[in-house]
Order: structure tokens, then C-alpha cells, then sequence
């Protein structure tokens, strides 16, 4: 997890209050929080207001953070490492509470206690303060259900209360109080719980530079946007789709039944994935993101139908050997995908059929700031929630000579993401989307050399047959559509003599490069 | 004299081919925290992305400085890796080894490699001392109840 250079005292907040008031649990509201000043030099963390809001500012930032509208403190407690370097004493409990484990970091203590059963680690968060903090550490129970229950969970508030109650077979409630520890700094403890309860800043959230076009032509889509390969968001495609009128969540569920679909690595039941999606409050919630969702539920997937300006489907000449291509997405706020570029090489498009979704994309020849890929690019390191690379790289963002696309879109829009773009995804609230992957032809011989590639095998996703997948699509294309491959071998060749052509005389005119010259 | 004779006499240059094998292998020099200097094969100290990173950074001969591990570890860390850089190197001789190396070595020695392999970035490492590290933890609970 990259840190954080957000994670220091805040001299614009009050002192943090010794003795709590306990707070109730709100609903979410989107209430504007009041601001919060202090000139206390000695400020720390933020209080607790009354009306159970927070508030963590930054020093000569432009502006608050604001915590969601129903979050606590930190359950058990923890405060940033920053705060102990003007704290009184300089006393962590974190360390003491360790014993000889004490001299690893926060990242590795975890990655050993990931590797404990549940029992041991209901055990361990006995022994002390400082175990019993980081064993409640709520995505080491998520990793612990996600791993053992392969048909489904029932959320329970938290992932350890969900564990519990599935190990134990008890449906009763089990409220955990939190034990609050003092003296506890931890940098990524806190940080985890913070991305977690951080609500979008509006300056994340209001830039909206994209173009946006109503009722063009598919030959004006293709000609000005698909083969610049620029995005662009489509407004009104969606009117027609029965889905805009009747996907409400009594209908998704009805329709749905016992289908299981696709949450993270685990199928589950669309009723019990919304119980989830209504509790949760972490940091990389889980969405529900199914490939075969048409195949499952048909009344889905006559539910909607691809914009005509999407049509052009070359993968579908393989039948049913294609790779996946179409998925629905369900996610609740703050769910989402950090930056990546889709796979094989193809384009997409993504429809907003509830909800709203803020979109950041960076052309294919710019990584964008904080994200690292691997030379081959099968790998790719970012930070460890979207909300963290807001917090730590939009501003980054604004320095650049090109600025990234950006938009929110909204219910009934959809997007075209063009082939080798990378882009970020984060829902501004409960959503519902389709998108579908696509070759056309004016992207048919990018898709081919990418899946020629020696490493295949690793980088090609959606089905089971990587390797040969090039021999198989390209020997689909020449029989269904002959002469098509090496019409567009041509094009490109000649659109590259165009382009070398072009530059031999660019070299001629230009009087810097040229040694004959006039004199009178 | 009899070397001067000699001199005046070109002899055939003779070139001799080593084998792969019967190379003498590059070294790389590592020094601990604590100022103990040891000398590496270049296919062990590899397997360390960081050392891999510094070597790039530097010039042959020079000694990679790493202040984060003390001579102690260092030399287990080294066994480790000259161990594994042994090619070929069966799953099962691995598996072997890494149940013998880590049988001598106390909860706090464990703990000291888990941070060396961190901040060598040697996965594999990491990957056996974290999981070791667990193992141990779980085996004193099992006798306390």
C-alpha cells in the first residue's frame, strides 16, 4: 500500500476528546457537513461532533475532507502516525502490545496474520491491545469468507461478524461494541479505515471535460471518435431500453431468483449480494460483475440492447468460443476499478442504467500518476483503493501538460472507451451498469497482434483457450468475412507510407534542416 | 642467455576454453549493517530484487552496502539464496531444504529474516518465513489449549 503523505497532524482540528461520547449510527445523508476550524497548535485528530460528523483536513490543501455521513471514529481507536510525533509521550501501544513481532511493519504483520485460520485469530486478538486491533482488522475476515464460503455469505454488519455467524451456523445478531485502545498509531490502519469512510470530493468529482454528443450518426461516431480513438460520452442511446424503466431492485430481484452471479471470487444470489452492498462500509467494496448474466437470466438480457453505434462485433464470429465480452455491474458508493487498460486490446462501452459513475482516463501512451506497470504489462501496481489515489494523485493530475478525460455519467448515458486507454471507474452511488467489450474492424488488426504476442498466455483474458485464441479468431475472420483482414492489411500500409511520406517532405520545406538557402 | 633466446623465439598462442561450468562465477560483495562483508555469487544475489537494483546502480567490484541487515541474518539469508539459485532445483529438494533451514531457528531469528527478505525483496523468502512465522503461532496456541 503506498503511503500516505496526508496522514499527519492536522493543525486545523481540535484536540481529540480522552473520553468518547458514543455515537449513534446514522443513515448516509448527503447533508453538507459543516466546516471545522480550530487555532489549536496542539490539534490532533479530529472530535467527534455531537451530530456524529467528521471532519480530517489538510494543511494548505485546498480544502476539507469530509467523512461519510454515517461513520464512527475508528472503532477500536486508531490514530495516525504523525500524531504520536507530537503526542506527549511517545508511547505506541502498537509496539509493546506485539512482543517480537513489534519490529515488522504494519503490511507484514498483516500478511502473517492473513495466514491464520479464524479460530487463531479470535484467539490471538485476546492477547493484547495491540493484536486485538490489528486481528479485528476487518478485510483479514473478508479474505477468511471469501475463502471458505464458496456458495455465498450472509453480511452481518462486518466480515468477522460474518464469519462467525456462518462458522458458528447462528443467525442471531452479533453486535461487536469495539473496544476503544489508546496510545495506538498506525499509519496503515488508519489510512484503511479512512478510505473507507471518505466521502468524493466535489473538485474530484466535478470536472467533466469529456465530449458529448446526442443523436449522431453511426458513421459520424466512427469517423470522428472510434478511429481517433477518442472517447465519448452518448447521450439519449438508452431511451428504448425496457431496463431504464424496469431494473428497480424489486424487478432485479424477481427476475433473478436463485441465479447466482459472480461477486469477486464467489457466486452468489443477487438478494443476498444487495444485503451486502446495503451494509458495507470498507475500502475496495465488492461488485457484482457477471459475464454470464444473459445466459443466466434471458429476461436480462432482453432487457437492453448494444447502441447501434457499437454493433460491429467481430468476436462474435467464434460463437460460442468467443472470450467473455458483456458483463452487468452492481456495485454500491465507493465501489469500482482502479486504473488498468481492458483486455485484448478492445474497446468498450459502458451503460449507466442506475446510479452514476466518475470516470478518469489517461490516453494509452501516458501512465497515469501512481500507477506503475510491469515492463510486459501483465502487472500493475496502484494504490490499494480508488479513494487513496484520489487522495494522493488527482492534484497530481492538474500539473500535467494533458490532463485526463474525465466524467461523471449518468443514469441513461453511456461511454465509449477506446482500445489501450487506461481508465478508473468509481460508483457516486448504488449503481447498475452493462458493458461490453468489442472488436471492429477499425481496431481488428491491433486485437490480432496483441494476441500474438509471445506472452499470451498471460496477458490475454476472458477464456480458457489464451493460446490459441489468435490462430482461431483469425482463421474465424477470413472464413466468415474473406477479404476483409487484407483489406485492412492494406489501409494500414498505406496510411503508414502517408505518414513516411509526409515527413520526407516536411524535412525538405523546413528552412532550419535544409543547407540551401537563398542569398542576396 | 637462455632467455633472451627465448624472447627472440614467438611461441604459438594457445587460447583455452573453459566449460560453462568450470567458469569461476562473478561475486558480488555485500556488506552488513554491522560491517561484515561477504562475498556472493552473482546468481545467488540476484534472486534479491533490491540487490539487483543496486548492482544496476553501480560499478563492478563495488560493495552493496545494506544497511537494514545485520551480518547475522545476512549470512542465513545467503545460504538461502545460494541454495535456491541452484539450477535445476526440484520442488521437493526446495520444500526439504526450506524445512531444514528453518528448523534450527528461534521465533526472533524468524522474525529478522521475514524483515531481511521485506527489504531484499526476496518473495520466496518471504513467502516461507511469513508462512513459518504463522505455523509457529498457531503451534503454541495448539499446546496452550
Amino acid at each position: 500500500m503506498l503511503s500516505s503523505k496526508n496522514l499527519l497532524l492536522k493543525t486545523k482540528m481540535t484536540r481529540r476528546k480522552q473520553s468518547r461520547k458514543p455515537v449513534s449510527k446514522k443513515p448516509n445523508s448527503i447533508a453538507k457537513k459543516p466546516k471545522f476550524e480550530s487555532n489549536n497548535p496542539e490539534s490532533v485528530l479530529p472530535t467527534l461532533e455531537d451530530d456524529g460528523y467528521e471532519q480530517i483536513g489538510e494543511e494548505g490543501e485546498d480544502g476539507n475532507f469530509s467523512l461519510k455521513g454515517s461513520a464512527r471514529s475508528h472503532s477500536h481507536g486508531v490514530q495516525p502516525l504523525g500524531n504520536l510525533y507530537v503526542s506527549a509521550s511517545s508511547f505506541n501501544s502498537r509496539n509493546t502490545g506485539l512482543g517480537n513481532l513489534q519490529t515488522l511493519t504494519d503490511e507484514l504483520v498483516l500478511d502473517i496474520l492473513g495466514l491464520l485460520s479464524g479460530t487463531h485469530l479470535g484467539v490471538l486478538s485476546t492477547v493484547s491491545k495491540s493484536f486485538y486491533v490489528f486481528c479485528n482488522h476487518d478485510p483479514l475476515w473478508k479474505n477468511l469468507v471469501l475463502d471458505t464460503c464458496s456458495t455465498g455469505f450472509l453480511y452481518n454488519g462486518s466480515w468477522k461478524n460474518t464469519f462467525v455467524a456462518h462458522y458458528t451456523n447462528s443467525c442471531n445478531n452479533i453486535v461487536s461494541c469495539g473496544i476503544k485502545v489508546r496510545d495506538f498509531y498506525s499509519d496503515y490502519l488508519f489510512q484503511s479505515w479512512l478510505c473507507a469512510n471518505l466521502e468524493m470530493k466535489p473538485e474530484w468529482v466535478e470536472r467533466d471535460n469529456i465530449v458529448r454528443k446526442r443523436g449522431i450518426s453511426v458513421d459520424e461516431f466512427v469517423s470522428n471518435f472510434e478511429e481517433h480513438n477518442k472517447p465519448v460520452l452518448l447521450e439519449g442511446c438508452l431511451e428504448n431500453w425496457p431496463a431504464m424503466q424496469k431494473w428497480d431492485r424489486e424487478y432485479l430481484i424477481e427476475v433473478c431468483g436463485d441465479a447466482r452471479f459472480s461477486v469477486g471470487p464467489l457466486q452468489m444470489k443477487l438478494e443476498d449480494y444487495f444485503r451486502y452492498s446495503d451494509q458495507v462500509r470498507e475500502e475496495r467494496p465488492l461488485y457484482l460483475f457477471d459475464p454470464k448474466f444473459a445466459e443466466k437470466v434471458p429476461d436480462l438480457g432482453t432487457d437492453y440492447q448494444v447502441p447501434k453505434y457499437f454493433n460491429e462485433d467481430l468476436f462474435s464470429v467464434l460463437g460460442d468460443e468467443r472470450p467473455d465480452y458483456r458483463w452487468i455491474i452492481i456495485g454500491p458508493t465507493g465501489s469500482g476499478s482502479s486504473f488498468h487498460i481492458d483486455p485484448n486490446s478492445t474497446s468498450a462501452w459502458n451503460a449507466v442504467i442506475r446510479g452514476s459513475k466518475k470516470w478518469v482516463l489517461f490516453p494509452p501512451d501516458m501512465v497515469p500518476p501512481g500507477v506503475f506497470p510491469s515492463p510486459d504489462g501483465a502487472e500493475v501496481a496502484c494504490p490499494v483503493s480508488i479513494i487513496e489515489w484520489f487522495m494522493n494523485f488527482y492534484n497530481a493530475t492538474k500539473s500535467l501538460k494533458k490532463r485526463p478525460v474525465e466524467c461523471v455519467c449518468k443514469a441513461g448515458e453511456v461511454i465509449f472507451v477506446p482500445n489501450g486507454w487506461w481508465h478508473l471507474v468509481i460508483n457516486l452511488e448504488d449503481s447498475v451498469a452493462i458493458t461490453q467489450n468489442f472488436v471492429s474492424r477499425r481496431n481488428l488488426l491491433n486485437v490480432l497482434d496483441f494476441l500474438k504476442r509471445p506472452n499470451a498466455s498471460t496477458l490475454v483474458s476472458g477464456t480458457k483457450d489464451r493460446v490459441n485464441l489468435h490462430d482461431k479468431f483469425k482463421n474465424a475472420i477470413t472464413e466468415s468475412l474473406p477479404g476483409t483482414l487484407d483489406e485492412l492489411i492494406v489501409k494500414a500500409e498505406e496510411k503508414k507510407n502517408e505518414q513516411k511520406k509526409l515527413t520526407f517532405w516536411e524535412s525538405v520545406t523546413d528552412s532550419k534542416v535544409g543547407a540551401f538557402r537563398f542569398s542576396f | 642467455m637462455a632467455s633472451s633466446q627465448e624472447n627472440d623465439v614467438k611461441k604459438p598462442e594457445t587460447t583455452i576454453t573453459l566449460k560453462d561450468d568450470e567458469k569461476p562465477e562473478t561475486t558480488i560483495t555485500l556488506k552488513s549493517s554491522d560491517g561484515e562483508v561477504f562475498e556472493v555469487p552473482e546468481s545467488a544475489a540476484l534472486l534479491s530484487y533490491t540487490i539487483k537494483i543496486m548492482v544496476e546502480d553501480c560499478r563492478a567490484g563495488d560493495v552493496i552496502s545494506l544497511e537494514q541487515v545485520d551480518g547475522k541474518t545476512l549470512s542465513w539469508v545467503i545460504t538461502y539464496l545460494k541454495k535456491h539459485a541452484i539450477d535445476p532445483f526440484s520442488e521437493k529438494d526446495k520444500d526439504e531444504f526450506d524445512t531444514e533451514f528453518f528448523s534450527d531457528k528461534e521465533f526472533t531469528s524468524v522474525v529478522d529474516i521475514i524483515n531481511a527478505a521485506n527489504y531484499l525483496n526476496i518473495k520466496e523468502l518471504l513467502h516461507t518465513s511469513t508462512r513459518k512465522i504463522a505455523d509457529l503461532m498457531a503451534i503454541r496456541w495448539n499446546r496452550a489449549m
